[in-house]
């Protein structure tokens, strides 16, 4: 008993302070590389998701005012909306608002985003939140055309309204001169058909057409928070769209020559650049060569957005230096930031921004 | 009690070590995988922009449709040249593309269109839908390596789609 004892003595002697010091070294050196680990991770995991929102960000807005452009128009009638330009108001399918009109073609003067507005057909004025229809069958020379109550209502709350415009189907457009619950009259009656022919079946799907604004907020209340905006009609739509630039290509707007006098399926030219078409021939400034500015003649419009993130780049290193980018304030379209208002050279450089362009056909409008 | 004490016995400092340096790599491999996912943002941004600067061409096409076929064998790495000056939408929208491909930022990149006659010329036969396949290519060098590669990887869009002017 007492050998055993001893025995246990002797193996109770645990480790020396050396040891204990290398252990924890040890332990300090794993501890330190794994939180280093966690500290760049998260850095970087931060910085992913910023730039896979940024990007995200761009085509959205991109395929949002795409989508609106090529359905410009649509087989519109008399005035909609705030769509006019001149005075007395013209009705226009689209309507170019530059940030700084006129100036010498090519400037490079504007200093903000621009912003647009247009005719497009509301998608979502239906009871069900998608197209209302038709309840009744259209027949030639009707002056009314029948709804279910749920799609009138619906409509109404879209802003519907007498003297609002609907087009059937987009084949026959008319302004309403009276509403009921289910009956919609119509100011230009329906074509007519001999015989007394369906010309739009029942189901056939009824556009309450609008005139919408798209345009960049930096107010962070309209934007919910975000910084800048993409808005439509006012309400936030895409979070962190900083600019937003619109070019005009026209045909039948300038019938100066070399121009024809009448339209010929080419952009006008613009620039004196000898009848080639050249990106100078994209009005940046709602400035055309011919007034009145006739804007129901656009057949090309080239859409540059820009998107940034929302807050400063961070960058990944352990540091916690700033990530810069000094290749230099973006210029697009007409629109140099740097000439903006309250453009900061530190500010603008830590974030991180996304560009896209595209040129658009308008589908929708007849000249 | 000799079993006790017997199992008192703890680690040692190799098998400490060995310890660690498994969680390290593991770790590192975590870290890696941010590496990955910040090289397939890029790569998605990339893609985004080809599928903008594709779209971009296909709808001045559009618009010009029933020239389409002046743009067929066009190539931003060849210039405009080949398209007739008569064709000045033609011509303008190369050049136009040529500098909207050049400027964006992608490697080497070029652009491609192709546009093929599917339908009878309709002043040969009045019965036809005079339809044209519009293929539109564009070709760069992925900016970001692969994993374990140093080398820049060839990457190709193609968007094919099918017009008839009225």
């Amino acid at each position: 008993m007492a050998i055993s004892w001893k025995s246990a003595q002797r193996r109770q002697q645990g480790f020396t302070l050396i040891e204990v010091m290398v252990a924890m070294v040890i332990a300090m050196a794993v501890v330190a590389a794994a939180f280093t680990i966690l500290v760049t991770s998260n850095k970087a995991a931060r910085v992913n998701s910023q730039v896979a929102d940024t990007q995200q960000n761009a085509r959205l807005a991109m395929d949002l005012i795409a989508t609106d452009i090529k359905l410009a128009g649509f087989n519109m009638t008399g005035t909609i909306g705030n769509c006019t330009v001149g005075n007395p108001p013209v009705p226009v399918p689209i309507v170019p608002l530059d940030n700084t009109p006129g100036g010498v073609v090519g400037a490079i003067n504007d200093v903000g985003p621009d912003s647009v507005r247009m005719v497009v057909p509301a998608l979502t004025a239906g009871s069900t939140g998608g197209l209302p229809v038709l309840a009744a069958n259209g027949v030639g020379d009707a002056t009314t055309i029948t709804l279910s109550a749920a799609d009138v209502a619906a409509m109404g709350a879209a802003g519907m309204a007498v003297g609002s415009v609907v087009s059937i189907g987009g084949g026959h457009a008319s302004r309403i001169t009276a509403t009921a619950a289910t009956i919609l009259t119509l100011e230009k009656p329906l074509p007519p058909s001999p015989g007394g022919t369906v010309l739009f079946p029942i189901g056939t799907p009824v556009y309450l057409l609008q005139c919408v604004t798209y345009a960049v907020s930096n107010v962070a209340a309209t934007c919910g928070g975000s910084a800048t905006c993409l808005t439509r009609n006012g309400i936030s739509m895409v979070d962190g769209i900083e600019d937003l630039q619109l070019a005009y290509g026209c045909d039948g707007c300038n019938t100066a020559p070399p121009n024809p006098p009448l339209p010929n399926r080419v952009v006008d030219e613009q620039d004196a650049s000898g009848g080639t078409f050249t990106q100078g021939d994209l009005i940046t400034n709602s400035l055309w060569s011919v007034v009145p500015m006739t804007p129901d003649k656009i057949k090309l419009v080239q859409v540059t957005i820009v998107a940034r993130q929302n807050q400063a780049e961070q960058g990944v290193a352990e540091t916690g230096a700033m990530a810069s980018n000094t290749t230099g304030p973006l210029i697009v379209s007409d629109h140099d930031p740097s000439a903006d208002a309250g453009y900061n050279v530190t500010t603008y450089n830590s974030q991180r921004r996304r560009v896209l362009t595209r040129t658009i056909q308008v589908r929708n409008i007849e000249s | 009690m000799n079993l006790r004490l017997g199992n008192e016995k703890g680690f040692t400092l190799i098998e400490g070590l060995v310890a660690a340096a498994i969680l390290g790599i593991g770790l590192l491999g975590l870290a890696g995988m941010q590496g990955i996912s910040l090289n397939r943002n890029l790569d998605a941004n990339e893609s985004g922009r080809v599928t903008n600067i594709a779209a971009d061409m296909v709808e001045r096409i559009k618009f010009n449709r029933v020239n389409a076929l002046s743009y067929n064998n066009l190539n931003t790495g060849a210039g405009c040249g080949a398209i007739p000056v008569a064709q000045v939408m033609a011509r303008g929208d190369c050049t136009q593309w040529q500098t909207l491909v050049n400027n964006s930022g992608l490697n080497s990149a070029q652009g491609l269109v192709q546009v093929v006659r599917l339908d009878a010329d309709p002043t040969l036969n009045p019965i036809t839908l005079n339809q044209f396949q519009v293929i539109v290519q564009v070709n760069w060098m992925g900016s970001m390596k692969g994993e374990g590669s140093t080398a820049l990887r060839a990457k190709q869009a193609v968007f094919a789609t099918v017009l008839a002017p009225e």
